[in-house]
């Protein structure tokens, strides 16, 4: 017999003390008329006797032993609870150097789940959804408005070292931040060009007057490109005001692609003209996301707020 | 002038926590002497419930103290201190494993340092307390003894666990009831009867 109420998943923790008090005593009232529960309570109980009463009471001798011979410069005093950190110091230099592509290929690996299943989901969604719209409507370009979005907002949320608790702990790993923004810059930019490149075959294969070629052509310049001033722009003002403000430059492309009539004269509507041409111009909207990558790589080096500077 | 970045969660550390990471990250080498000495036999612990290998783990310790040391600076108390440095361990534990091609342990190589470390009084308690558990729970796999040992030994929380093992956690509810219904299933069926 098993019980699916929420407290049941929290016994163990229980068994510790690791609840805060209001979730022991959500737990403490479930176990009043749950008798499965109290079962199940019982044998954690054991759980934590049984792994408690097996663990060391003394840090082992042979580690302190090998502590030992690490140290440089300055004395170790077995038993004294020390160690030395200049010895920690100089094995800095020491630390694993395994081939350049066997690092690069473990940390995009290690990125995967750390990146978030919303990211990849939100991105299949939306493209499908373009997808599904452009066949209906038998208009390939409405893929081109809505593929260049879809990559932009993931990729504003894709470096959120604030609000991502394990950021820190990947952080606390031999991986610089920048390593770690472009790993992540690389995997979401590159599913969401998957994904582009997929739905484009798609649009191919179904509509009659469909280039491929030249269907892409239509997304892959401006996707880069607000990707990459998203990146930057949540780097700086945030992942939710830096998909607004991308999601706003998109909506005005669109607006002055002519499907909007301009009032306040011939200059308004010229340069409504050049900023929506501007967008299908590949000569300068690649170098400028290269630019903003650049841009972004070095934002995220940048020393981040630390408990030394809070102290 | 800087602007301002997105709202931040909360700090979850205590004051010893914060004093010790503080000055880690002033690059304080008595900070690093006292972590050593507040969290290294647990770091050990799960190092080498990890790797199962007694060598092996103490390098990995050895690691993560440089690594708490190096990436003190960088770390904002968004998470426990234990859970911070125990996902440094699982880090250099998984790269050690790979590294040396070492099989994944159990519970044995932990249990039989302990038991070497525990005098004769102790271990005739060992024996006669909990022996069919413990047995039981080396029957588990090492996936499942990894989340009992981050559970019940390093007293992590539900969220601490699903980041240091990098998992959801729902997955980390999931696993647990799974070792439940194995340890269930081993005491309850007699697998244990007849060892000695």
């Amino acid at each position: 017999m098993t019980c699916e109420d929420r407290a049941a998943g929290l016994l163990p923790f229980y068994a510790t003390g690791s609840l805060d008090e209001r979730e022991r005593r959500a737990v403490e009232a479930h176990l009043v008329g749950c008798a499965a529960c109290r079962t199940d309570l019982a044998l954690w109980t054991s759980v934590n006797h049984s792994v408690r009463g097996d663990a060391p009471t003394v840090a082992p001798p042979a580690c302190e032993r090998a502590l030992a011979k690490t140290s440089v410069g300055r004395g170790f005093s077995p038993g004294g609870g020390g160690f030395s950190p200049g010895a920690i110091a100089a094995r800095s230099a020491t630390a694993d150097r395994a081939p350049l592509h066997v690092r690069a290929w473990a940390l995009l690996v290690a990125q995967v789940p750390l990146v978030g299943s919303d990211i990849w989901i939100s991105s299949a969604v939306v493209m499908a959804i373009g997808y599904a719209l452009a066949v209906v409507v038998r208009q390939p370009s409405v893929f081109d408005g809505v593929a260049p979005l879809a990559a932009a907002g993931t990729i504003a949320a894709v470096y959120r070292p604030t609000r991502d608790p394990a950021f820190e702990m990947t952080l606390a790993t031999p991986t610089s931040p920048r390593q770690i923004l472009l790993a992540r810059l690389v995997l979401v930019f590159g599913y969401n060009l998957t994904l582009g490149l997929v739905a484009s075959l798609g649009l191919a294969a179904v509509l009659p007057s469909g280039l491929m070629g030249a269907m892409i052509a239509g997304w892959l310049a401006p996707m880069t490109f607000l990707s990459a001033l998203a990146l930057v722009l949540s780097l700086v003002i945030g992942a939710p005001n830096a998909m607004a403000v991308s999601f706003g430059m998109w909506v005005l492309r669109g607006m002055s692609a002519g499907h909007v009539q301009f009032q306040g004269g011939e200059f308004l509507r010229s340069a409504a003209a050049l900023y929506q041409q501007a967008w299908h111009q590949s000569a300068w909207l690649v170098p400028a996301s290269a630019g903003l990558v650049a841009i972004a790589v070095w934002l995220a080096g940048r020393p981040e707020r630390s408990l030394n500077a809070a102290a | 002038m800087r602007l301002e970045l997105a709202l931040k969660p909360p700090l979850v550390l205590d004051d010893e926590d914060r004093a010790l990471a503080s000055r880690l990250a002033r690059r304080d080498e008595q900070a690093l002497v006292d972590l050593y000495a507040e969290y290294g036999r647990r770091l050990h612990a799960y190092a080498l419930r990890i790797t199962g290998n007694a060598s092996t783990a103490e390098e990995v310790l050895q690691d993560t103290m440089l690594a708490a040391w190096n990436g003190a600076a960088r770390y904002e108390g968004r998470s426990r201190l234990i859970a911070w440095l125990l996902a440094i361990v699982r880090h250099h534990a998984l790269n050690a494993i790979r590294r040396k091609r070492l099989p994944t342990q159990g519970l044995d190589a932990a249990a039989e340092l302990a038991a070497a470390d525990a005098g004769p009084d102790e271990q005739l308690e060992q024996a006669a307390c909990g022996d069919n558990m413990r047995k039981a729970l080396a029957r588990l796999s090492s996936e499942h003894r990894e989340v009992i040992d981050l559970v019940f030994y390093q007293e992590l929380t539900l969220a601490e666990v699903a980041l240091v093992c990098r998992c959801p956690v729902g997955t980390v509810k999931s696993r647990l009831h799974h070792a439940k219904e194995r340890l269930r299933d081993v005491l309850n069926g007699g697998e244990l009867r007849g060892r000695h």
